[in-house]
């Protein structure tokens, strides 16, 4: 893999992770990775 | 009155992508210390993939990315010739940011449980504020610090400082949170 394509593909997988991030705090998707408190 | 380099004289460094580096690290830790403060705490568990509860995926994930922020320490003083002879093979600039990517990837599930389920409380005693405030931090340095790692013509302090302020903040948030969890409460397994 080349350096570029390497680059590319880190900093993809960082927006992804900084998007990802961003929405779930928006609640979406919040529902799947989050279950009731234990009573 | 501006003056052009001469032949072999280095250009001025480009403060402009520093100043807007810090702009939006900035509104990334405001944004996250905004949103802790004024989101109505769910106070409901995070998924805990192959641990036994949330706490143990938190405090291992939060130690995982630690280990991870000192093995990038020690690679970019290697490449920066301040660790030992020489600037290390060329492949270690590739896992500085592989083990970086993932050590980021790491402190999602974390910080969104600490956002998501508990937010941040100004009645809260002193580990929950600094926690929080440094939480808040290393997201914006981390953001600052992508943005100036892509930049080129800074100033050469830039990016070893940026880098210096995000493993700081994160070695923080993991001594006001996992290591206190580890010396106070329990030391859970898996």
């Amino acid at each position: 893999m080349t350096r570029s394509a390497y680059n590319r593909l880190i900093g993809t997988i960082l927006a992804l992770g900084a998007v990802s991030f961003v929405l779930l705090l928006a609640g979406v998707g919040s529902s799947f990775l989050t279950r009731p408190p234990v009573p | 009155m501006t003056v052009a380099a001469g032949p072999g004289v280095a250009p001025a460094p480009d403060r402009s992508r520093l100043a807007l580096a810090l702009l939006l690290g900035a509104i990334v830790a405001l944004s996250l210390g905004v949103y802790g403060a004024v989101h109505d705490p769910t106070g409901r568990s995070l998924v805990t993939l192959f641990f036994t509860a949330t706490i143990n995926l938190k405090v291992w994930l939060a130690t995982a990315a630690v280990a991870l922020a000192v093995f990038q320490v020690l690679t970019a003083s290697k490449f920066y010739g301040r660790l030992g002879r020489g600037h290390g093979p060329r492949w270690l600039g590739r896992v500085h940011r592989a083990s970086g990517t993932l050590a980021f990837l790491l402190t999602i599930p974390v910080a969104y449980h600490c956002l998501w389920a508990l937010g941040f409380d100004s009645a809260a005693d002193a580990r929950g504020i600094i926690h929080g405030l440094l939480g808040s931090l290393f997201f914006g340095a981390l953001a600052a610090k992508v943005l100036l790692v892509r930049s080129r013509g800074l100033p050469g302090w830039s990016l070893p400082v940026a880098g210096g302020i995000v493993f700081t903040a994160l070695v923080g948030v993991w001594l006001t949170s996992s290591f206190w969890f580890f010396t106070t409460v329990d030391f859970p397994a898996l």
